[in-house]
């Protein structure tokens, strides 16, 4: 339905949105993932990387919406058209929130620094963070391909990151108090793990304006906002 | 438009269930119109909610003026025209026998795509059909008419020193206010509107597009245009027509994000025309 309207530069202008979402979405998941590994490398370069990149997503950000908008004063979008504008200026928000995420998590880098606590719980906490990256990745994806069933699947792995988040918390909670010496890096890791999993609900909440850009229906944990059930492979 | 008849597929009907508070002012059922043996509408079925604005939208050719001229008898004028089905308006039946063709036209108004005032003064436009139709005794009734029905197409305030000018002039926009005037001065029930605002600028446009808003509160309004956006500002409810057949009705809103049949999502967002 992307490529087909009369107005062959309307067709143009959103894929010119598409893109700009695919790169802003490929260079959230790639921060996800290097802030990831600045931290359990405990790599103060890689994480000051991370902080600079975001600023990239931050442009992106400026950019969708200034594109959105152009494509809104110019072509009056409707139905799907309309759902994908409104959706994308969402999409942009949660991608630079999930960038912010990532930055935060690489800050906290030089704070947490080479202690015991962080080998004990990196299992648990790359587990998480390993998960988020691909929900960012099968949510971007969802939204490129408008694929239902990828956007369904990214709100159940929701549900897997929130229980691995609890688990985590526990986790760090017993080694504090096992170890009153690690309670400052633990509360670190409390932050970051938090990070983590709002990153997690950020994708989530991309998943669900792709399932109403396709569907015209709104979804919120697991069910449309009308208590109809939810509807894959439209 | 909640109704779906049996014998023809029915049209998806997108949005809530209409509201039980809401009256069906006309209802047409299986309407199939034929140019010189030549389908132009195939078994339409639609209601026509009291005191809402209905918007019928689709391509050129897709039979929307067409039902549009069904709704008051208009294509009774040209002889090879067809008309098949049933339109009605409260419980009678619009094309029974016994129907007083001038008295449907009464109580359905219509204003045209361009403005056709009269090439009378501005007071005699609205005058004309308050005399034809008896509705004043004195001339102190039809000067209330006459005033009333100028202030609300909104124009009194424009014209009210100069009563005897000629209609034809004034601009475009208060020619088409000065028709709507001359509709609702002999009070229909419903006014039927063929792309009022095509022949306007964007602000006579715009206190057109006012004035729709104001006079749904005393009539019911049909308006075919070919803007989706007017369609989408003005309207309650909007009917999509495609070759022939109504493809989907619903409410305004519903039909504009998210209609539910492909031909509309291709309509309104630019895909085919």
């Amino acid at each position: 339905m992307q490529n087909d309207h009369i107005v062959q530069a309307f067709d143009a202008e959103l894929q010119q949105l598409d893109a700009l979402i695919a790169s802003m979405g490929e260079l959230a998941q790639m921060q996800q993932a290097a802030a990831l590994k600045s931290f359990l490398k405990n790599d103060r370069k890689e994480a000051k990387l991370v902080a600079k990149a975001d600023k990239r997503i931050d442009q992106l950000e400026q950019e969708i919406i200034t594109h959105a908008t152009q494509i809104f004063a110019l072509r009056q979008p409707m139905a799907a058209d309309l759902r994908t504008l409104v959706a994308s200026f969402k999409i942009a928000s949660n991608l630079e929130r999930i960038g912010d995420h990532a930055k935060n998590m690489a800050k906290r880098t030089k704070r947490v620094g080479d202690l015991p606590i962080l080998e004990q719980v990196s299992g648990s906490l790359k587990n998480i963070s390993v998960l988020t990256e691909k929900m960012t990745h099968d949510a971007v994806h969802a939204y490129a391909n408008r694929d239902t069933d990828l956007a369904l699947a990214v709100l159940k792995q929701d549900e897997e990151v929130d229980q691995l988040h609890v688990s985590l918390i526990r986790e760090v909670l017993t080694y504090m108090i096992e170890d009153p010496a690690s309670i400052t890096a633990g509360t670190e890791l409390l932050f970051i793990a938090k990070n983590i999993e709002r990153a997690g609900d950020h994708a989530t909440n991309i998943a669900e304006q792709v399932y109403y850009i396709i569907t015209g229906r709104y979804i919120e944990a697991g069910r449309e906002l009308d208590g109809a059930p939810i509807e894959a492979s439209t | 438009m909640h109704t779906n008849n049996a014998g023809t597929a029915p049209a998806p009907v997108t949005g809530a269930p209409v509201d039980s508070a809401l009256n069906i002012k006309m209802t047409a059922k299986d309407v199939s119109v034929a140019y010189s043996g030549t389908p132009a509408l195939k078994k339409v079925s639609l209601d026509i909610i009291e005191n809402k604005v209905t918007a019928l939208i689709g391509p050129s050719g897709c039979g929307k003026t067409t039902f549009l001229r069904c709704i008051n008898r208009m294509n009774d004028l040209i002889p090879t025209c067809k008309v098949e089905g049933e339109i009605k308006l409260g419980d009678h039946d619009i094309y029974a026998r016994d129907v007083d063709v001038e008295v449907l036209r009464r109580r359905i108004g219509m204003v045209f795509q361009k403005p056709n005032p009269f090439p009378k003064s501005i007071y005699d436009n609205v005058a004309y059909g308050p005399r034809i139709h008896g509705l004043a005794k004195t001339k102190e009734d039809l000067d209330a008419i006459v005033h009333k029905s100028l202030k609300r197409a909104g124009l009194l305030d424009e014209v009210e020193n100069r009563l005897d000018a000629l209609g034809t002039s004034l601009s475009g926009g208060q020619q088409q206010r000065l028709c709507i005037a001359r509709a609702i001065a002999i009070e229909p029930e419903v006014i039927l509107m063929d792309e009022p605002c095509s022949a306007l600028d964007p602000i006579a446009t715009a206190k057109i597009e006012e004035l729709i808003d104001e006079l749904k509160e005393r009539y019911t309004i049909v308006i075919v245009t070919h803007s989706m956006q007017q369609a989408a500002r003005v309207s309650d409810f909007t009917a999509y027509f495609h070759l022939g057949e109504l493809v989907e009705k619903g409410e305004t809103n519903r039909i504009f994000t998210s209609p539910q049949h492909a031909k509309t999502e291709a309509y309104i967002t630019g895909r085919i025309g």
